[in-house]
């Protein structure tokens, strides 16, 4: 603030702390005043940037750098490769304690104690079903929507072990985390993916050239899947966070379906203007290439048409990353912004559309251009950009949370539990 | 600093005792037969701090040391539940004298040779397993995969395709009829017969191999070879060798392992960089289909001689279809600068391999000149075709059919070798 005249120089103390505390105040009603116009643009954003009286705020950071992982990733597919998978839950297990004993947030950082054993049973399991799905499928089209049924059918009880192995296994601070989740909350999650299943039975998709209208009913299935989409991304995160606790902290986010629903409504109407925008370069372009190449070179040769494709390729792609940055970020936000633990840690999280993208363009061309090599480089930068976009604020301490001791069950009981268990995540 | 003694090693870590949450900054005493944990208070700044207490104190076998991954903190785990994490990696090995070569993974990820042989490694495997190995594999499994089981697949395209433009045939019943015989001593001879099954359509001049042994072949083709019935024989053969060595098949199984390997190396990366690995994918897939005609030729060879023709039969096949594709492309040309300048303008169906009622024999519209008499057409316009001839380099291995000459040549060597 400038003073406006020579009077206001002269201050005494006494009068300056009170004109102190003004500022403050008209600082305070300034955040407050945006913060309402923020509001109505964006609640859960704004909600991060309130601050909460005597709240600390921790932000996770990332300490792996592209250097190491890429000997980590190198050996570890190699190995993978060359036994023909069966190395692949160890690689798993290396990889991913490499990316959580990286991760850090208030000093501390975190581990992954998963046993290679169910993972590698989850994943025979699974590939025996795949391969069993796979040529009934491909060999015979009118059972694959029935398999697919069946495979819906199964996903809660698949889901919700893989969860409670995959939580079970990740620890912070020494106390373990804990997916509490059971098969009818899966079911709650799940069931648009047996109605869609169950529609696929009924009217499988069919093209017909001569009557179109036949062919109709086939996009039944894709629309309603379509329509659900929103509802199981979000009562999927919600499930995880809501059933899970760390030691015996709960966890839970108070986001709102329709808030994801919303999210999606745009990207549906940018999808759709991004499709126009396309179509419309594609004749600018097309009538472009003709009038400077002239028509019959460009009906002739093929690199004319790889001209094309590079056009349209080219643009097609940063749609789709804008598009699917654009997702990723908003609903990740929306639904961690409202995530807490226990009564006095909650989740900020900060995810920007334009770093994803920026992020994904450069990880294309990279991986692009060195034939794959840069994938360990990519998987770090991802990581690091997407951990250090989430912080924790903290009233009090930290330190609060206790082991559930009745987890600590016996050995037998864990041999028991690690047995039902398995790991179905790719 | 006081109470530490000389012959023990002395690290930093974070010190959580697994049963709360809590976080102390200590020290750990690291003698040959014994760990003590010592918590510490006051500033985090290790000179002014104070040593409060013992924590915890185990026989240095009890223990746990967490292998080494990358620069990542090491966890210092104790038999009660209690939790060290060091930072400082170099300091841990020095302190409990670890052997890292006794970490044969950590060891390999750390020593830069085997990086770099792991890199060639798998370079070479994915090479090899593209091959040799994927193919050798799928053609193993498709060979196990009675014909039956790809018959409800054969009918479900055949299906598909009869309601999208693979309209059923207007060929007279008796020249059908004709073909159906010749086809059916083919396939004796090739051993396949109540295996395999031919079908007419009007569509693109072309014959296809369907799942589960059912062959299509269009009128045009049928057309085009009415003057010299062991052109179509010869053809025919050429697709009863991609029945026998179960070709589709053989090209669902590589592209699903192909999609699976590329999965699993690219399994770190998501979105767009995802979709960019479809590419690789792709190039197999085609380059396999390009080898799998090859062999199918080579069979159609073998079978020709058995039955008492002559693979010279295939060279002229592949060159009157190569003149017919040549005179639809020089007649559209043709077409489209005469409908530029003033004058009547041709009729825009008239060669189109689209309008296939014009190939049939239908009494209504006799068949188009490229489909009959292409070399016709084609005489003396050798100069309209220079400005292809060098584009074929580029796109080698875009190109599922070897190159023409390639297999006209290869069919009169066998016809030769014979």
């Amino acid at each position: 603030m400038q003073p406006l005249d020579g009077s206001k120089n002269a201050l005494t103390p006494e009068t300056a702390e009170p004109a102190a505390s003004d500022e403050i105040e008209q600082d305070n009603q300034e955040r407050a005043a945006q913060s309402l116009a923020e509001v109505r643009f964006n609640m859960a954003d704004a909600f991060t940037r309130m601050r909460q009286r005597d709240e600390r705020v921790y932000a996770f950071t990332f300490t792996g750098q592209a250097g190491e992982y890429f000997r980590i990733w190198i050996v570890n597919t190699f190995l993978a490769l060359i036994t023909l998978g069966l190395w692949s839950p160890w690689a798993k297990i290396r990889k991913r304690q490499f990316m959580l004993r990286h991760t850090w947030v208030a000093d501390a950082n975190f581990e992954f104690h998963a046993r290679p054993w169910p993972i590698l049973r989850g994943r025979l399991i699974a590939g025996t079903l795949f391969i069993a799905y796979w040529f009934t499928g491909n060999l015979n089209p009118k059972y694959a929507a029935l398999i697919a049924f069946g495979v819906a059918l199964l996903a809660p009880w698949f889901v919700v072990n893989s969860l409670r192995f995959n939580m079970a296994n990740t620890s912070y601070r020494n106390l373990r985390f804990a997916f509490d989740g059971r098969l009818q909350d899966a079911v709650v999650v799940l069931w648009p993916l047996v109605l869609v299943a169950a529609l696929t039975v009924f009217f499988p998709l069919t093209f017909n050239a001569k009557d179109w209208q036949a062919s109709l009913p086939g996009l039944i299935p894709p629309t309603v899947l379509a329509l659900c989409y929103p509802y199981l991304t979000a009562k999927f995160r919600l499930m995880l966070i809501n059933r899970s606790r760390l030691g015996n902290a709960p966890m839970s986010s108070a986001a709102h379906v329709r808030t994801v629903y919303g999210i999606f409504f745009r990207l549906f109407v940018m999808g759709l203007a991004s499709l126009m925008a396309l179509l419309l370069w594609v004749v600018i372009a097309g009538k472009g290439l003709e009038v400077i190449v002239g028509r019959e070179e460009v009906r002739r040769t093929q690199w004319a048409l790889i001209g094309i494709a590079v056009t349209v390729a080219l643009p097609a792609g940063a749609a789709f990353a804008a598009l699917s940055s654009y997702v990723q970020s908003r609903v990740t936000n929306a639904i961690l912004n409202l995530t807490t633990v226990s009564t006095n840690v909650r989740v900020l999280s900060r995810l920007k559309m334009r770093v994803l993208f920026k992020n994904q363009l450069f990880n294309a061309f990279a991986i692009v251009l060195t034939c794959g090599l840069a994938i360990p480089w990519a998987a770090v930068r991802t990581a690091k950009l997407r951990t250090e976009s989430v912080s924790l604020g903290v009233s009090g301490e930290l330190d609060d949370f206790v082991a559930d001791t009745a987890a600590r069950g016996t050995a037998s009981a864990d041999a028991a539990s690690e047995f039902f268990s398995l790991d179905i995540s790719i | 600093m006081t109470n530490e003694s000389p012959l023990a090693d002395s690290l930093d870590v974070s010190w959580f005792d697994g049963v709360s949450s809590r976080m102390r900054n200590a020290q750990l005493e690291v003698t040959a037969t014994t760990v003590r944990v010592l918590a510490r208070e006051g500033t985090g700044q290790r000179d002014d701090d104070t040593i409060v207490d013992v924590i915890a104190e185990q026989p240095a076998s009890a223990v746990k040391i967490s292998t080494r991954i990358g620069n990542s903190p090491y966890r210092i785990e104790f038999p009660d539940g209690g939790l060290a994490v060091c930072t400082d990696a170099k300091s841990v090995e020095r302190a409990f004298r670890l052997d890292l070569r006794s970490q044969w993974l950590s060891r390999l990820e750390r020593a830069s040779v085997f990086v770099a042989i792991a890199l060639a490694g798998i370079l070479i495997a994915l090479y090899v397993g593209y091959q040799r190995f994927i193919p050798a594999a799928a053609g193993f499994a498709a060979q196990q995969i009675p014909y039956e089981a790809e018959r409800a697949l054969g009918d479900a395209t055949l299906g598909a395709l009869r309601r999208n433009g693979f309209w059923y045939s207007n060929l007279k019943f008796e020249e059908k009829q004709a073909i159906s015989k010749e086809f059916a001593d083919l396939a004796t001879a090739a051993g396949l017969s109540g295996v395999v099954e031919l079908q007419f359509s009007r569509a693109r001049p072309n014959a296809l191999a369907l799942p589960g042994g059912i062959v299509l072949v269009d009128d045009s083709l049928v057309a085009l070879f009415r003057k010299d019935r062991s052109m179509l024989r010869a053809v025919l053969a050429h697709e009863l060798g991609h029945v026998v060595h179960r070709d589709t098949l053989r090209l669902l199984l590589t592209g699903s392992a192909t999609a699976i390997i590329v999965g699993a190396i690219a399994g770190d990366v998501s979105g767009v960089s995802g979709l960019m690995l479809a590419a690789p994918t792709l190039m197999t897939t085609l380059s396999f289909k390009r080898n799998i005609e090859a062999q199918a030729d080579v069979y159609a060879f073998e079978l020709l001689r058995k039955t008492g023709d002559s693979p010279l039969a295939f060279a002229n096949a592949m060159r009157l279809m190569t003149a017919m594709n040549d005179c639809v492309a020089l007649r559209s040309a043709d077409r489209a600068v005469a409908n530029r300048s003033p004058g009547p303008t041709f009729d825009r169906f008239q060669d189109d391999p689209d309008e296939l009622s014009a190939s049939s024999e239908s009494p209504a519209r006799p068949p188009a000149l490229c489909f009959s008499n292409p070399e016709a057409y084609l005489q003396g316009r050798d100069e309209d075709f220079d400005m292809d001839a060098n584009e074929d380099g580029a796109f080698i291995y875009l190109s599922t059919h070897p190159i023409t000459d390639d297999r006209i040549q290869a069919a009169e060597t066998a016809a030769v070798a014979k």
